[in-house]
């Protein structure tokens, strides 16, 4: 095995989309796969370092996975997602997630090279996508379109963050988020597990079935960013099923996005309802002693709201 | 039906005549002013851009007139502008203002156009006239301005320009009639050209780039232009308001296609916003010989931020000072001005044949001072 070229996978943003499902496509293709691993002290703390101020704390944590990475691997890789139909419309991704490769390979130096797959899934199917990189690689089609039905195979199969069964206490939440703010463990500062812990229930955006989704948007709110449609549309969902006593908007500082889809969802899905909501901001200098007063707080208004 | 629009540098000279002449009532707000920007900040989302609090306060302003009607412009790639018309207005409703909402999407002239003919009785021939004078009104404010950029570091006593500058909007905004407003153009050009001028000097030269509220909005730079002009330098904002609003139809497109290929190695994609033409055009002011390029962006704004970045490595590529600056509500001038005037000393610096004005600058250490 030692003669593989090592691919690293930064375990942020795009990876939490389809957990293991890049792992496997390079796996078919012949590397050896390196992914860093979760969120941890020295990562979030060399993020924070190698980039630049302003961007949202997700994309600065992204910096300090790759930063982990780039001793130990031959070529990152980087996918770019472009955009995407949805709702029969082109969607966009958010410009930090179009700029992403650029983005790292100025603010960190000496890198190994960075290999992006540019997702334009609007014009062309994922497999089109993938025959770009291949034959930039030297890689026969044939091998490419194996590895890629693997990989969606993967996904379809495992789904690992899908349906979080519930626990049978009395209160459940909504909670509506990115994943890759919400399931990574340090950046969230393990909210999940704490909610768990206070009782109460929970389904994420995550958790529900894309098709789903999209039918529930409205004009209103029809939102051009493909991730953020996935929030908003699952607010509705949530709001429509009447499953939920409390909403929370999972948002990091400095997101674009989220500042467009928290007043959606307080100006539009929510409005009238009487549900208790609740916008929790993940930042650099989020304390779990602050986080969790919060959360206590929140969850004691849910309960009496119920009674 | 009155009808009212929010502010961006000159842009309501042209855009007031195009509805005036298609027969609304047009309410122009006040120039933005602290007052109402705070006004804006208070309503509008946290983490929003300075661009979006900003032109909330307008409307509000607006609204405090009186109107029927209130405008906006949508279309972008993916930066957040594209929203903004829809919860601006979702907010002023919320807050119980009663209005109609005209929202003009990219591309959609003549969806446009429906929108407007279902309000007001319209002709062909009112139609074509409101076009071309606008048309003509937005030409003139372009020359005006790109004038006064060229005569403004050159100017022998001070703030002249300034003055001719806005005699000559003034007397745009005033006319109406078409061939008037071709005779006009002589006259302007002929005030500029009657302002005395030393043309010895040897200005630095600085381009001006990033989002574009920023740049041409003088209230939100603290009249960077102006200044810079006046403390001897030749600064080039990399649009004007005529090449972005006639954009759709051509006007400046040719450069700006030219730009993004230079810009193309270093970002592939247009993220929405002007993060391409920043990049582009730092690569273009180098090869230009420009001095220098300042960037000014809205603190949080998406597609600036990533430019940023990447615009840092440019600089050092390219060997091309940059001074990038993020700016928002709590920006105060002070603080804006000494940055760059400290740009300014390490451009002198650079360039010794370059002659600085004699320094002027007791305006800031006067307010210091009291």
């Amino acid at each position: 095995m030692g003669g593989y070229l090592k691919v690293g996978i930064p375990r942020g943003l795009f990876w939490y989309y389809m957990p293991g499902g890049y792992d496997t496509f390079w796996e078919a293709v012949g590397f050896e796969v390196i992914t860093s691993p979760p969120t941890n002290r020295w990562i979030f703390e060399e993020g924070i370092r190698s980039s630049q101020d302003e961007l949202c704390l997700p994309v600065k944590v992204f910096h300090g996975h790759i930063a982990f990475l780039k001793d130990k691997v031959d070529i990152i890789f980087i996918p770019r997602v472009v955009d995407a139909m949805k709702g029969g419309k082109r969607r966009f991704g958010c410009p930090k997630f179009i700029g992403l490769p650029e983005l790292i390979k100025s603010s960190i130096s000496s890198l190994p090279p960075i290999i992006s797959v540019d997702l334009t899934l609007a014009k062309d199917g994922i497999e089109r996508c993938f025959l770009k990189l291949g034959s930039l690689l030297g890689i026969k089609a044939k091998v490419i379109k194996k590895a890629v039905r693997e990989m969606l195979n993967l996904e379809r199969k495992t789904r690992p963050f899908r349906y979080s069964p519930d626990k049978g206490y009395p209160v459940k939440i909504g909670i509506v988020g990115h994943p890759y703010l919400i399931y990574d463990p340090y950046l969230s500062g393990g909210f999940l597990d704490k909610l768990s812990s206070l009782k109460i229930d929970y389904i994420t955006s995550s958790e529900l079935p894309n098709k789903l989704i999209e039918e529930r948007i409205e004009i209103a709110t029809d939102l051009y960013w493909i991730y953020e449609r996935e929030l908003i549309g699952a607010a509705y969902l949530f709001v429509q099923q009447g499953e939920i006593d409390g909403l929370i908007h999972c948002v990091s500082f400095g997101c674009g996005p989220g500042s467009i889809v928290m007043e959606m969802l307080q100006r539009r899905v929510i409005k009238g309802k009487k549900l208790p909501f609740f916008t929790l901001v993940m930042d650099e200098n989020i304390g779990e002693a602050g986080l969790l007063t919060r959360l206590e707080a929140f969850c004691d208004m849910v309960r009496v709201n119920k009674r | 039906m009155r009808i009212g629009f929010p502010h961006m540098g000159n842009f309501y000279i042209a855009f007031e005549a195009l509805l005036k002449n298609l027969g609304f009532e047009v309410v122009v707000p006040p120039r933005p002013t602290k007052r109402s920007i705070e006004m804006g900040v208070k309503e509008s989302p946290e983490f929003g851009c300075f661009p979006m609090k900003a032109t909330l306060g307008d409307l509000i302003l607006v609204l405090e007139k009186g109107v029927d009607i209130l405008c906006w412009f949508e279309g972008a790639w993916s930066c957040r502008f594209g929203y903004y018309g829809r919860l601006h207005h979702q907010i002023l409703q919320d807050k119980g203002y009663r209005f109609e909402s005209m929202i003009f999407d990219a591309g959609g002239a003549f969806k446009a156009l429906k929108s407007v003919k279902r309000r007001i009785n319209l002709s062909l021939l009112r139609l074509g006239k409101a076009i071309r004078v606008a048309w003509y009104k937005s030409r003139l404010v372009h020359l005006t301005e790109t004038l006064a950029l060229r005569s403004r570091p050159y100017e022998i006593s001070q703030k002249e320009t300034t003055m001719v500058t806005n005699k000559a909007l003034n007397m745009i905004r005033e006319t109406d009639e078409p061939r008037r407003l071709n005779r006009l153009e002589h006259e302007i050009i002929s005030s500029f050209h009657s302002i005395p001028k030393d043309r010895e000097r040897r200005p630095l030269k600085i381009w001006l780039v990033g989002e574009i509220y920023m740049v041409l909005e003088p209230e939100a730079n603290f009249h960077l232009i102006e200044y810079l002009g006046e403390h001897g330098v030749l600064v080039t904002p990399f649009t004007t308001i005529h090449n972005w609003t006639f954009r759709s139809i051509g006007a400046g497109k040719r450069e700006e296609e030219r730009v993004r290929r230079l810009a193309l190695p270093y970002l592939p994609y247009p993220l929405g916003g002007e993060e391409q033409l920043s990049l582009g055009y730092t690569i273009l002011a180098k090869r230009l010989g420009y001095d220098g390029v300042i960037h000014l962006r809205p603190f949080t704004c998406m597609t600036e931020t990533v430019a940023h970045s990447i615009l840092h490595k440019i600089s050092k590529e390219y060997g091309i000072p940059l001074l990038s600056l993020s700016l928002d509500e709590h920006t105060e001038d002070v603080g804006f001005f000494t940055r760059i005037e400290a740009f300014l000393d390490l451009l002198y610096h650079n360039h010794k044949k370059k002659t600085p004005l004699p320094h002027k600058g007791s305006d800031l250490r006067g307010s210091l001072l009291g």
